[in-house]
């Protein structure tokens, strides 16, 4: 029960750092219908922005926890914002309009140019990081196992359900995410109505960038160590749980993310660490048979 | 007569290799109802989406109030005070009744978003009472008010209306006629209307065109038109 308990909390922590990044999936698939492949790949610039900025705050000698957690989260989402705001605008814009598989394409070959660009800039090694909040709260100490949520699960919580918060504040109730929703849902008609959709795509590429790098943030503190192949693995898990959702649902996006980390989580635990990948590609495989639509994906019951 | 509002000279628009549009010329002016008729795939919609840059006219010019909008990016057309209710309705279907009427207000910035949204439940009471109701569950004559009152939402000075009576009850038909005009009397608001309902129309309009397979073949005032026996024929059979 303990265990199964302690399980519990460590694949909902995991869930929350996968929601966050199939959100961005999910939203950039919602509006221009296209897989960014190179997705995963911002959450690994992010993770690596993160490093960067906690070490130059270390030097800096702010060490502070929080304090330096919330510089490292404004300034790595900042600068991904600005890289997914980049690649939206030099590998996707000017093939809007073109054959179906050319974004997917770009998408792709943008994936691998971030990876090579991690990878000569940061080094191919594993970089670590010390653990910057050890300890937690212990729950319970049932038959000899201690179950414990540390001060980095409740972090990554709270954080996540911060960022998820201002996320759904902002599309239902703000006119950037009206436009949003619009483009979504009648991309033509968004422009009759006299929405610059360039614009409103672009932004959403920046706020799904941003999300990525603040899940790239929890990644590090979580594992403490990452390095330039990270947004692959991640990057797909996320995609699942965005199909898991139902590609397309903001809910649904949170929701696939907590079911992949549970369900890799205790798979981990019962059954086989080797294997936890499988069982995750294994529910994206059964998912796209049966429940093509994802959990809450549309069914498609308007008429239009 | 003052200068027109909106002017077409030798547009041409192309679907891939298919013309949709031959040297068309057409002028709106300021005040003026003015209807478009013409038989299905005639390119009645494909002369009211060029207007606003969707699809783009491969040659020609079109000018509203004085200005060059032939190349304008579509979102900025529609920001000098254009608004359609294009064909098909074309409803945000996971979006609530008012927040399809909030989404037309955008382009006037939400000035007087209040006062408009009351005039357009003046208008329609039926959208007033479905409020919240999202717009893929509206019955198609619902969906049809909203676009309209969508397209109001934006304060335009220049209304293009594609075939805004279909799917509507005759007696909704002949008050959303009355709207129209009374709009036009009262706020002087210019009206380009495409309509399958050519005898309504043309009763309504100050002039109309006619369009043949992407040519204008004539033109005149509303009551003219009508009385012409080839267009009774063509375009009024069983007419009222
Ligand atoms: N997206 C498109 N791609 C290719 N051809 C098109 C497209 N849209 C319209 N057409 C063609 O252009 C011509 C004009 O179409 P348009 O929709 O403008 O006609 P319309 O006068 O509005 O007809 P209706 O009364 O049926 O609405 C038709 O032959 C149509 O098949
Ligand atoms: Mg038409």
């Amino acid at each position: 029960m303990a265990y199964a308990l302690q399980q519990l909390i460590n694949g909902i922590t995991l869930g929350m750092i996968y929601g966050l990044i199939a959100v961005g999936y999910t939203m950039v698939y919602g509006i221009i219908g296209m897989i960014n492949f190179a997705h995963g790949d911002v959450f690994m610039i992010g993770a690596f922005l993160s490093l960067i900025a906690l070490s130059g705050l270390a030097s800096l000698g702010i060490t502070a926890v929080p304090l330096a957690l919330a510089i490292t989260l404004v300034f790595a989402a900042a600068l991904a914002a600005l890289y997914g705001w980049t690649i939206e605008r030099v590998a996707y814009r000017p093939l809007r309009g073109s054959f179906r598989l050319a974004p997917l394409i770009s998408a792709i070959g943008m994936s691998i140019t971030l990876q090579n660009f991690a990878q000569v800039s940061q080094g191919a090694r594993v970089k670590p990081l010390a653990p910057l909040l050890p300890g937690g709260l212990v729950l319970s100490h049932g038959e000899g196992f201690a179950v414990q949520l540390s001060w980095m699960q409740i972090a990554i919580a709270l954080t996540t359900v911060l960022c998820l918060g201002v996320f759904t504040w902002l599309v239902t109730r703000t006119p950037l995410g009206r436009a949003m929703r619009a483009c979504e849902q009648d991309l033509k008609m968004a422009s009759l109505l006299g929405i610059d959709i360039n614009q409103t795509i672009g932004l959403t590429f920046v706020i799904g960038a941003a999300l990525a790098a603040v899940a790239g943030l929890m990644f590090l503190l979580y594992y403490g160590a990452i390095d330039f192949y990270i947004g692959f693995v991640a990057g797909v898990k996320a995609f699942t749980a965005a199909v898991l959702g139902g590609i397309g649902s903001l809910p649904g996006a949170v929701l696939g993310g907590l079911l992949i980390g549970l369900i890799e989580t205790f798979w981990s635990a019962y059954f086989s660490v080797q294997y936890k990948d499988v069982a995750a590609f294994s529910i994206l495989a059964i998912t796209l048979v049966f429940l093509p639509t994802g959990l809450l994906g549309r069914t498609d019951v308007e008429k239009v | 007569m003052s200068r027109p509002l909106l002017a077409l000279a030798g547009v041409n628009t192309f679907y891939g290799a298919v013309q949709a549009l031959k040297n068309v010329d057409l002028t709106v002016t300021e005040g003026e109802i003015v209807t478009l008729i013409g038989a299905n795939g005639a390119g009645k919609s494909t002369l009211m989406m060029t207007l606003c840059g969707q699809p783009r006219a491969r040659s020609g010019q079109i000018v509203y109030d004085g200005e060059d909008i032939t190349t304008l990016p579509t979102h900025l057309i529609m920001r000098r005070g254009i608004a359609q209710a294009p064909e098909g309705r074309r409803i945000f279907p996971r979006m609530s009744v008012r927040e399809n009427l909030i989404m037309g207000a955008e382009s006037a910035g939400y000035r007087d978003y209040d006062a408009d949204i009351a005039r357009v439940f003046a208008l329609f009471p039926r959208l007033d009472e479905r409020q919240s109701q999202r717009g893929g569950t509206l019955s198609g004559g619902e969906q049809q008010m909203l676009a309209i009152g969508r397209a109001l939402m934006a304060r335009p000075r220049l209304l293009l209306l594609d075939e805004p009576s279909l799917g509507l009850a005759p007696l909704i038909v002949r008050q959303i006629f009355q709207a129209i005009r009374a709009l036009n009397r009262e706020t002087g608001l210019t009206v380009l209307l495409v309509e399958q309902n050519a005898f309504q129309a043309l009763r309504l309009a100050h002039r109309g065109y006619v369009l043949v397979n992407g040519v204008i073949t004539m033109s005149g005032p509303g009551a003219e038109l009508l009385a012409r026996p080839e267009i009774r024929a063509a375009y009024l059979e069983g007419g009222h």
